[in-house]
């Protein structure tokens, strides 16, 4: 069976590779350890977007967080061009953070208010290239001009700026060192339609010109469908489908795929009213107290004996990605193929 | 057609800033059926929270003020009332449920006495048939082991389930209207679309009119009869559900439209609408989204536009109305 790991996305050339991450949190010893990303793997290629999905608790932003090392993993690997990211130490942790940039959901709490924008921007450049003076002011003003501002904002504070116009700037201060990877984390989920829009046009013509790839975190599903050629669905820490998004987005593999899409409510009314949908009752499981077996059993509507007792295999899928799902090897045998192989569908 | 349960007329709400008074509500002006949903349209700042927040006087006053207009909920008149008068329509004639529900819960009760002190203050029963309603009504909007809920505390339930102790609260008095602002904003997908099919069951079995606030137009989609489209804190277009879509009326809505990702196959760049919405002290003179307006002419920049009624309930506050032929979706 291939490894996803290794598998190399679209046989691109990989930038990259989480291998079997894990990260446990316990809020005292005494506590149940709660697994919030339990055994991911995926690669990412080098001026890629890759799409993580999944709802609140399944692990999207822990993920990103120990690639950053803002929290300890507990075991795997984050192999960043040959280096492992989550064992450098000292100095060669700092020379690779100039590689792994992040930008979040609210700028406002991830800007210092009483620095003007051309500190905000330039402090990376100085702490991290050494690049100080005129030569940073001129690498400021350039950043600033990528992302759609003009040197008049220079002296200005993130309160005098709208929310947009936020998330450029830290859309700048993440490039300032030419980063080869920036993970964003629901970067454009607290925006209006119309400036959300705007910003993901901004990252593709960036991506565009400095081959900077992105791990792009968000639960807007249509959003991801427009920027990532590739989606990783996540669910309680574990990945349960992964592959190319036209794929995932027009033939889900995995039952909590297609129920995702389903329930995206679509601005129209008239297919609104047609569309045959799988309402998925219930909740997540409690995380610090996973059901055995598959995670989404419990709500699944195709639940077999076996999904309760053994968690599936990644198995390759049809058109390309990787399905964690039981059906796919001991239910009517979909094998390697798609959820609308099925034909009947049980409830 | 009967008459509507509540008819806003001329609405008009400011805040002072400090330089003066802001109008953040300007002269806005719909009506809401019977058993109806209405959906109130607009993106950051366009009024639509602070309009709902008028119709009980839930804003904050000072610094804001309702400068104009009236609010009728079944012929009675709801601006100008005195606290106590008021405090008897909220609640028990109209209801609210907001985006955060953990924000409107108080963490120091539990969710069942929360909701038998909401029952007990509109309707003359004891403690016990308060507690019974409590449990009752969890159990209505899907709780699992009402009985023993209704003893927990707010924190020990999930974003989405408390949303339902929001909404079992909000109809626990069979309110005439329920306003929901952004209800399932904060929710995940799945669960946005179990609570939307809630209110929906709630509505029918109570008979409710809903007015619903929102910037998702997916989610509008789902839920609403008709539709009030709100920018710079005045009513751009008013139309029922299909025609807002298939033959919108307005370039804003318009541009709304066109800028919603779809889930379908990658289309090129994604729409945007050039600059960002307007605050209230910087409102240009004429058409509020002229500046931003791929149509704008002379006509649209020199005055105030009126809104044109158009027949079959739709109106456009827009010079062209009668020029252009705007896409709607497909």
């Amino acid at each position: 069976m291939n490894e996803p790991a290794t598998t190399g996305a679209s046989g691109g050339d990989v930038l990259l590779s989480i291998e079997d991450l894990r990260v446990t949190f316990r809020r005292r010893r005494t506590d149940r350890p709660v697994r919030a990303v339990n055994g991911v793997s995926f690669t990412l290629d080098r001026g890629e977007t890759i799409g993580v999905v999944g709802e609140s608790g399944s692990g999207k932003s822990t993920i990103a967080r120990a690639v950053m090392r803002l929290v300890p993993a507990e075991r795997g690997r984050a192999v960043l061009d040959g280096r492992d990211l989550l064992t450098l130490g000292g100095a060669d942790l700092r020379n690779a953070r100039k590689d792994v940039q992040m930008v979040f959901q609210d700028p406002y709490s991830s800007m210092n208010p009483s620095m003007v924008v051309a500190d905000i921007i330039g402090e990376p450049l100085e702490v991290q290239a050494g690049i100080k003076g005129a030569a940073r002011d001129k690498r400021v003003a350039e950043l600033l001009d990528n992302v759609g501002l003009s040197s008049r904002h220079l002296q200005r504070y993130p309160y005098e700026f709208s929310g947009g116009q936020r998330q450029r700037i830290a859309i700048a201060r993440a490039l300032a060192n030419r980063p080869k990877l920036v993970i964003l984390d629901e970067a454009v989920s607290a925006l209006d339609v119309s400036t959300q829009n705007q910003i993901i046009n901004l990252l593709e013509d960036l991506q565009h010109g400095t081959g900077v790839s992105f791990l792009f975190i968000a639960h807007d599903l249509a959003v991801v469908r427009h920027i990532a050629r590739r989606t990783v669905v996540l669910y309680l820490g574990r990945v349960m489908e992964e592959g190319p998004s036209e794929r995932i987005f027009e033939k889900p593999a995995h039952p909590y795929s297609e129920a995702l899409l389903s329930a995206v409510p679509i601005p129209n009314p008239a297919v609104q009213r047609q569309r045959s949908r799988v309402v998925l009752s219930g909740e997540p499981p409690d995380p610090s107290n996973p059901p055995p077996g598959c995670p989404f059993a419990a709500r699944c509507t195709y639940v077999m004996d076996i999904c309760r007792t053994a968690m599936p295999e990644p198995t390759p899928v049809d058109g390309g990605g990787i399905v964690a799902c039981h059906l796919q090897t001991s239910g009517p045998a979909l094998a390697s193929r798609t959820l609308s192989a099925l034909s009947v569908r049980p409830g | 057609m009967t008459d509507p349960l509540l008819v806003v007329d001329g609405l008009t709400v400011e805040f002072y800033s400090g330089s003066g008074w802001e109008k953040v509500v300007d002269s806005v002006s719909f009506t809401v059926g019977r058993g109806e949903t209405l959906g109130l349209v607009g993106e950051s700042g366009s009024g639509k929270s602070v309009t709902c927040m008028a119709l009980t006087a839930l804003i904050p006053m000072p610094p804001g003020r309702i400068s104009a207009g009236s609010v009728r909920l079944d012929g009675r008149e709801l601006v100008g009332l005195n606290p106590k008068e008021l405090e008897s329509v909220r609640g028990a004639q109209v209801a609210n449920i907001f985006q955060e529900p953990m924000t409107s819960l108080n963490p120091a009760f539990t969710v069942g006495e929360q909701i038998a002190e909401m029952v007990r203050r509109h309707q003359k029963i004891d403690r016990k048939a308060a507690w019974a309603r409590a449990v009752e009504m969890l159990d209505r909007v899907g709780i699992p082991n009402p009985a023993r809920r209704a003893k927990e505390y707010p924190h020990q339930f999930s974003g989405g389930m408390r949303q339902r102790v929001m909404i079992a609260m909000a109809v626990s008095c069979e309110p005439k209207l329920l306003i929901a602002d952004e209800p399932t904003t904060a929710l995940d997908v799945t669960i946005q679309a179990q609570v939307l099919e809630l209110l929906k069951d709630m509505q029918t079995e109570f008979g409710m009119s809903v007015v619903f606030i929102t910037h998702d137009l997916g989610v509008v989609a789902q839920v609403c009869d008709r539709v009030v489209v709100l920018y710079g804190g005045r009513v751009m277009e008013q139309s029922g559900i299909d025609d807002l879509y298939y033959r919108p009326v307005h370039p804003y809505t318009e541009g709304l439209l066109t800028a919603m990702p779809q889930i379908g196959p990658r289309s090129g760049r994604l729409a945007s609408i050039p600059g960002s919405t307007p605050v209230p002290s910087s409102l240009p003179a004429g058409c509020a989204f002229g500046p931003r307006c791929p149509y704008v002419i002379d006509e649209c920049r020199s005055g105030p536009v009126p809104l044109t009624e158009l027949g079959g309930g739709r109106a456009s506050r827009c010079v062209r109305v009668h020029d252009l032929t705007l896409v709607g979706t497909k």
